[in-house]
């Protein structure tokens, strides 16, 4: 049995830590003298994967040594032991715990059978729920705990750089609870609400198998991976983790992708608010009071009650349910509705002009306060959704594989592979997500281990928010869904025709059903509403109606849906316009130093225009588009987002062959190889597909036989050319990270990773303390 | 049945009471809970920030610390 280290309750056997501190972090300053003693013929200096780990008898002194001081129960407790039997075996037995594992693996199992095999019938949505849920708790029981000691090697001795370059401001230590409810914030938006709404037009099965798979072999690796290793090098970028571990060309390619995946990103995304809004008076009301509820928020929180933003927060929470009700009365008041009943150029002007105004103005008057709001509505409305589907426990309306898996969907063309998988994107896998995992999480975590818990974790409980959007729209009747989410260019716009052509699908629907439930939730139609968000908000309302209020409330259960969805796009939109914003002033500044001035208003107001050109751009085209927009949009917005992770995952994966952990690279490497499948091939189907639905080129085409307007074949021409060069700049990395892998592996190269340099944390003796 | 007394260095006795037990727990998870918002809505950061730059809470104080966090409030991405 291994000696433990004393006053350790759990005890923490000695072997492996001396394990975890010299096999992969040697050599390191501290320890090279003791090792010299240990080992006289190693020479510290010698590259990590030559250093053969001492028997541990050896060991023992110099590791009680090093760890004495650290011999602490708080530190240990996150530990990530490689043998399970070293680890703390807490009040539960062995066999207790061993049973338990198998029951919740076993229940997972049944849950996922069960989803997959009934035919038929209806199934209960707690069934996706259970999946999820079983599933996820195996993968971060195992598979993260094996990532976490065999391929990443957590170190609790390792200071982060919260801890080394604290400055209270952005380098924090900070509770584990407290970053995971931080990153959780940051990385949950509206993709893994819309994406599975989209792609429930397969059937709810397989969008649900992907999200639960996806996330738990690829997504929640990708979060892992990429925030330990910005945690290494001092809470580095992915670009800069690109260019210093791949080479000059990473570095350019994730910068053009970051940039490209934000401005598509934020078209689409204003296109999905357009669609909801549009001939929609109560919802657009309640959307504009945002905006003055937001700068009254700023001027109250600057003048009357600094710093007290949870309070400013729950005010404005409260003006915002009262624009709900207010938006009721607007919207049967003729004079009020005339007023707030837009079309849909008339709100995309709207957006493209708030975007501008939101990056110009100082962020205290309207950003910070609406991305408070934003926070806090998210967070309230995902736990609200939770809850009402546990307690409801609603029926799933949609077969679990549609007739569309052929490709001839009406919501978006394509067949299942690939698309319902890039569609699904950040439910499963986001490349998105890359960016806050080295962006200001690392800089955040208190200890490596925790890497595990808010990586590994967080994206689990993104992942299950796409499932309860995936149930919210599958327990829809199916005819409703598609009436709600089909274009006018496929079904007609007349409710009839749109019906007719509906039910002709298999999927019943009358023309009456669909306007009773319009007059339900307040609007005058909810034909031909493309981009997920009034499907969801539809799902949503039936939910929360049938928990809480009844049908009286179903209106406006829709429209605090709409409300809830808009408001955090509408914040993406001006945050994202903001950060695309200091991009380019990043990227100009090299070309002429004071385009680079973050301060400067000419510089500040050319390149907001830019940034907001680029994003209009895409929005003017999804809604001259006569497929809806996010027929062509989504797609575009999901090939950029997980070629983003393609190039998360090079760098992962570079980074594990020069850790000299190249027998573990599958966990990266598998999710990279399918992802580079999945997106070469959408790619290559959106560019030359022959299907005009599917094809930028094909369409193009066929708008030019039939003498359309040549700003609509210029669009698919865009389309088809930002696709390319983007999978170009990819796969161009793709090579280059194989190359680099390619020449550590076979000893060409030496593997040096650029690691921040060790030191030993201080915080643990300080807990102790 | 015995008195659930409290032991010498002031925590609960192992034999104390389920629901005080419980209402430990919910306390406990209440204050994560409060310390997680605190964090999302800058409040933590000002009170970091009245320390470090030794200042009461006014409106002055909040308009410098708005000023000195809107480089790193504005970057920071927000996911799709």
């Amino acid at each position: 049995m291994s000696p433990s280290l004393s006053g350790c309750t759990p005890p923490v056997s000695l072997a492996s830590v001396s394990r975890k501190v010299l096999d992969y972090h040697a050599p390191r300053a501290e320890i090279a003298p003791l090792l010299k003693t240990l080992s006289p013929h190693q020479d510290p200096a010698e590259p990590r994967q030559a250093l053969r780990f001492p028997p541990t008898s050896f060991v023992l002194p110099a590791v009680k040594k090093l760890t004495h001081p650290l011999a602490n129960p708080l530190l240990f407790r996150h530990n990530t032991l490689p043998n399970s039997r070293e680890r703390n075996p807490g009040p539960m037995s062995k066999t207790l715990r061993v049973l338990l594992w198998i029951a919740v693996s076993l229940l997972g199992a049944l849950a996922l059978a069960t989803i997959a095999l009934h035919r038929g019938e209806q199934i209960n949505a707690l069934w996706l729920v259970v999946a999820a849920v079983s599933t996820y708790a195996v993968g971060y029981r195992f598979y993260s705990s094996f990532i976490s000691a065999r391929v990443l090697a957590l170190d609790p001795l390792r200071a982060t750089p919260a801890e080394r370059l604290d400055n209270g401001r952005d380098f924090i230590p900070t509770n584990k609870w407290v970053v995971f409810g931080h990153h959780f914030a940051a990385i949950a938006g509206p993709g893994p609400l819309v994406g599975p709404v989209l792609a429930a037009q397969f059937g709810y099965l397989p969008g649900t198998l992907w999200i639960i798979a996806g996330a738990v072999l690829g997504g929640c690796v990708q979060d892992f991976v990429i925030l330990l290793f910005s945690v290494r090098r001092d809470g580095k970028s992915l670009t800069e983790m690109a260019k210093s571990e791949i080479g000059p060309l990473g570095g350019v390619v994730a910068y053009v992708a970051v940039l490209s995946i934000i401005i598509i990103l934020l078209g689409a995304t204003a296109l999905i608010v357009v669609n909801a809004l549009k001939s929609s008076p109560w919802g657009t009301f309640t959307i504009a009071m945002t905006m003055p509820i937001a700068v009254l928020m700023g001027v109250y929180l600057r003048r009357l009650r600094p710093g007290k933003v949870l309070e400013t927060s729950i005010l404005g929470f409260v003006l915002v349910l009262a624009a709900i009700f207010g938006g009721q009365w607007v919207s049967q008041s003729p004079s009020w509705a005339a007023i707030f009943t837009l079309t849909g150029p008339t709100l995309a002007i709207l957006i493209i002009l708030y975007g501008f105004a939101a990056s110009v103005l100082p962020v205290w008057l309207l950003l910070a306060p609406r991305d408070y709001l934003s926070t806090f509505v998210k967070l309230g409305t995902i736990s609200l959704l939770a809850v009402g589907i546990v307690a409801l426990r609603p029926s799933l309306h949609m077969p679990p594989l549609t007739r569309f898996v052929d490709g001839t969907g009406p919501v978006f063309a394509g067949k299942i592979f690939p698309f319902a998988f890039f569609t699904i994107a950040c439910g499963a896998i986001s490349g998105f997500h890359s960016l806050i995992s080295s962006g200001t999480t690392p800089k955040l975590i208190r200890n490596e281990t925790e890497t595990r818990f808010v990586g590994y974790g967080g994206m689990m409980a993104e992942s299950m928010v796409a499932i309860m959007a995936m149930i919210a729209a599958s327990v829809l009747q199916p005819g409703i869904y598609f009436a709600v989410n089909s274009p006018a260019g496929i079904v007609g716009q007349a409710p009839v025709a749109a019906a007719t052509t509906i039910s002709s699908w298999g999927f019943p629907v009358t023309a009456a059903q669909m306007a009773a439930l319009a007059h339900a939730v307040g609007e005058q139609t909810l034909f031909n509403r493309t981009g997920g968000a009034p499907a969801f908000a539809v799902g949503m309302a039936q939910i929360f109606s049938n928990t809480l209020g009844g049908h009286a409330l179903m209106a406006l259960w829709y429209h605090f849906a709409i409300m809830f969805e808009a408001l955090f796009i509408l914040t993406i939109i001006d945050a994202g316009t903001r950060v695309g914003r200091f991009m380019l002033q990043d990227a100009l500044g090299h070309i002429w130093k004071p385009l680079g001035r973050t301060s400067w208003y000419p510089s500040i107001l050319f390149t907001s225009a830019v940034i907001v050109l680029g994003w209009g751009n895409f929005l003017w085209q999804g809604i001259q588009d006569p497929l809806g927009g996010i027929n062509s949009l989504w797609p575009l917005f999901g090939i950029c987002n997980q070629l983003l992770a393609i190039v998360a995952l090079c760098v992962a994966t570079t980074i594990i062959v020069k850790m000299s952990r190249s027998r573990y690279i599958f966990v990266t490497l598998i999710p990279l190889c399918w992802l580079v499948t999945v997106n070469f091939t959408a790619s290559w189907n959106k560019i030359l597909d022959p299907n005009p639905r599917i094809g930028f080129l094909a369409h193009a085409r066929q708008l030019a036989a039939a003498g359309a307007n040549p700003r609509l074949i210029f669009n698919d021409r865009l389309d088809a050319a930002i696709t390319t060069i983007l999978v170009v700049l990819v796969a161009s990395i793709l090579i280059e990270s194989t190359l680099e892998c390619g020449r550590v592996i076979s000893g060409r190269k030496s593997p040096l990773t650029r690691e921040a340099p060790f030191v030993m944390t201080r915080l643990a003796s300080e807990q102790q303390a | 049945m015995k008195p659930n007394r409290p032991r010498r260095d002031g925590r609960p006795s192992s034999r104390a009471k389920p629901d005080s037990r419980l209402r430990s727990t919910l306390s406990q998870i209440a204050t994560v809970i409060l310390a997680i918002l605190r964090e999302l809505f800058d409040e933590s950061a000002y009170r970091r920030f009245l320390d470090r730059s030794r200042l009461e809470s006014s409106p002055q104080a909040y308009a410098i610390f708005q000023q000195e966090n809107e480089q790193i409030k504005s970057r920071r991405p927000r996911c799709c």
